[in-house]
């Protein structure tokens, strides 16, 4: 056998990745990815600023998970400091949740349908999208990087207008998601090229531990909004979606991706309606003054470890910190695109070198995330700092393990 | 003709169909943009490029073979352009009547690819290795239904006694075949037309099949200029040389029009069909259709339309007998 060895540079799979494969002909034979490109040293930043000023950074971290990664950070640090959050401001940060899903998703598919050469339904999945970013925009006054999270609670809150708007942006996309539904995944287009393609069975994505949209489309019933809500999660009856409700059955390839993230955009839909019907009144801050925030922040101290489904899967973080600074002690971040990776080599053994980006991408990788697991330096952490553990419920004294 | 007729007719139609090659070219893109509901770039977007790409650099790898790497896009852009000498433009004869058929238009059609593919092999790049591999593999793949579609029409029009010889192109414009066509023939040719049209967008290098950017990347500047011009110069070629097959029509004719003016009607009419020709095949279809895998483009031209191709021909076939 005749294997010819490349590397496809960062450019090859649209996302800043160093990815070496092994060809035999026009298919791959080995494929070795390598990480690194894309390392801000964040972590490393962060521990010479304050809580306040981490938060944002937190949100920064990537464009498409920037709630996602900046709730994490609060409800690590709120659990560590034991800030309730308000009922309200639970509600507020389970839609914004929602809201980025629904954009991240629909970023998705207009990168899946631009690499399968679909530019034509790529700008009309697109501008589907800009009807939540005009939504976020009203709500928070950016499209990206809102700056909801805030420490015991949300930084926004919304009016009667503002739920006006979202039942109407829930009724645009009722009325234009099953065109869409009709066209990506019941007609030809998409399944020509994406069946079969980047296939992950069920048992080797156990054996990976693989999380997200990605283990839900290989047939894994794995939802963290399921298996340990959080926030206003535990109200609604989030149930993880499978491809095979819809199809009948699930292959575990890069169009069951697609289609379960079709399902899970309307799953956003049913959760914000049903949200926006119960949302509670009241504050949407659990400590008002900044003075008493910083306070309670400065004599706090312990470690957390705390988790939230993101639009890519779980997004994990570590958080330390030590009594009398409003700083870390430490910081660490696992994205769902982190452990998902593992999986890359094996989706690309056996398949033809022009389906790299298609099975990276169905991945919906996010490297800026990603990149955030090297410790640039041992972390002062407090000798007998005790582990806490994010608990089931907010609000719930969160449950101490001994170091 | 004299020998400096043909020569200046020559050069001012090879750059006449450069012109147009160019024109062309930003009206797909602007038409592209539209479909996909996208502002797009203007008309005149391959004026600039060509300009921009002339004043640019044009790197050599260091382990290329310095004449085979240059050389290839400025062969495979000749050669496209040549093909348009063996065309009749209109009510035109073509410029070299009787030196060349439509077999010659094909060869010159496929030392285009090869040009191009022999261009990007001597760049000494493994990425190089794999897409000429690509390149090949889809050339081959179409070569058969064309050979199919070719001489099942140079069949058909000696059967049906056209006049002049079967295989040029001048014979199928003199007189349309299918005025001699009954209905099975005018179903089977309408069968060769689609499978033509089909062939089009793989032999022209437009249909996609890499994100990486195919054959083309291995080349900058003036050579990168070369490989593109060759690409839109090899898609005008087929696209005239299916309008001369199917769609030969005259417009001036219809108009009972004389000298001159009949020349002038049937020379714009032409180009408006080769444009109709080049939006269905090559611009509605890089809108609408994705990126392939290339196996499966080569298994769709080497079986399907091959099938498809044969039942053109089995229409006619059967046609002429009845």
């Amino acid at each position: 056998m005749d294997v010819l060895t490349l590397p496809l540079n960062p450019s090859g799979s649209l996302e800043p990745l160093a990815i070496t494969v092994s060809l035999d002909g026009d298919r791959i034979v080995d494929a070795r990815i390598r990480h690194g490109a894309l390392h801000r040293g964040i972590e490393e930043m962060a521990l010479h600023w304050n809580l306040f000023q981490v938060l944002p950074l937190a949100e920064r971290i990537c464009g498409f998970c920037s709630l996602s990664n900046a709730l994490t950070f609060a409800r690590a640090v709120e659990t560590i400091a034991g800030i309730v959050v308000p009922p309200r401001a639970r509600y507020l940060r389970t839609l914004f949740l929602e809201l980025e899903r629904i954009s991240s998703h629909f970023l998705w598919l207009a990168t899946a349908c631009h690499i399968a050469g679909h530019e034509a339904l790529m700008m009309a999945v697109l501008s589907l999208r800009e009807r939540v970013l005009d939504m976020l925009e009203g709500l928070t006054g950016k499209r990206s990087n809102c700056g909801v999270a805030a420490f015991g609670g949300t930084r926004v809150n919304l009016d009667d207008a503002d739920i006006k708007a979202l039942e109407e942006m829930i009724a645009f996309y009722r009325r234009e998601l099953p065109p869409l539904q009709e066209v990506l995944v019941e007609g030809p287009l998409l399944r020509f090229r994406l069946q079969g393609v980047g296939v992950l069975p069920k048992e080797v994505a156990v054996r990976h531990g693989v999380v997200g949209p990605v283990a839900r489309a290989s047939g894994l019933y794995v939802d963290l909004r399921w298996s340990s809500p959080y926030e206003a999660y535990g109200d609604f009856d989030v149930q993880p979606r499978q491809v095979s409700d819809l199809m009948g059955r699930s292959r575990g390839d890069a169009f069951d991706r697609m289609v379960l993230r079709i399902m899970e955009l309307r799953q956003s839909l049913e959760i914000i309606e049903t949200l926006l019907q119960g949302i509670p009144g009241g504050n949407v801050l659990a400590v008002k003054k900044d003075r008493r925030l910083a306070a309670l922040l400065r004599d706090a101290e312990g470690r957390a470890l705390v988790s939230v489904e993101g639009p890519r899967g779980e997004s994990l973080q570590r958080v330390t910190l030590c009594r009398g600074k409003i700083a870390l002690s430490s910081w660490t971040l696992r994205s769902a695109t982190y452990v998902n990776a593992s999986s890359w080599p094996l989706l690309l053994r056996g398949e033809e070198l022009s389906d790299v980006a298609l099975i990276i991408n169905s991945t919906d990788p996010c490297i800026a995330c990603t990149e955030r697991l090297f410790p640039l330096r041992p972390s002062p952490v407090p000798e007998m700092a005790p582990l806490r553990l994010s608990s089931a419920e907010d609000g719930e004294a969160a449950k101490e393990v001994a170091p | 003709m004299s020998w400096g007729t043909k020569i200046v007719a020559s050069v001012a139609l090879m750059l006449l169909a450069a012109l147009i090659a160019l024109i062309f070219e930003g009206a797909d893109r602007v038409i592209q943009a539209r479909i996909q509901r996208r502002l797009g770039p203007p008309l005149s977007q391959p004026f600039y490029d060509l300009v921009k790409l002339f004043a640019k650099e044009s790197l050599l790898p260091s382990d290329a073979l310095p004449w085979l790497f240059s050389g290839g896009p400025v062969f495979a852009a000749a050669s496209a352009l040549t093909i348009f000498l063996y065309i009749p433009i209109g009510s035109l004869p073509p410029v070299l009547a009787g030196g060349g058929d439509f077999l010659l238009a094909l060869f010159l059609m496929f030392l285009s690819s090869f040009a191009l593919i022999l261009g990007a092999l001597a760049g000494a790049s493994p990425y190089g290795e794999i897409d000429a591999k690509k390149e090949l593999d889809l050339i081959a793949s179409c070569s058969v239904p064309l050979s199919v579609i070719a001489s099942s029409l140079a069949w058909f029009a000696y059967r049906q006694g056209l006049p002049g010889a079967p295989f040029s192109l001048e014979t199928f414009v003199a007189k349309p075949v299918w005025s001699v066509a009954g209905w099975s023939g005018i179903m089977g040719l309408i069968i060769l037309a689609a499978a033509f049209l089909s062939l089009i967008p793989a032999l022209a290098d437009r249909v996609q099949r890499n994100i990486f950017g195919g054959s083309s990347r291995h080349f900058s500047g003036r050579t990168l200029l070369l490989s593109r011009l060759a690409r839109n110069f090899r898609t005008l070629a087929f696209c005239s040389v299916f309008v001369s097959l199917f769609f030969p029509g005259s417009m001036g004719r219809f108009l009972d029009l004389r000298e001159l003016a009949l020349f002038s009607v049937d020379f714009l009419f032409f180009w408006v069909k080769v444009f109709l020709v080049q939006t269905v095949a090559v611009t509605w279809g890089g809108a609408f259709l994705g990126r392939f895998k290339n196996s499966r483009l080569s298994s769709f031209y080497g079986v399907a339309v091959t099938g498809v191709a044969l039942a053109g021909l089995l229409l006619l076939f059967l046609d002429a007998r009845l």
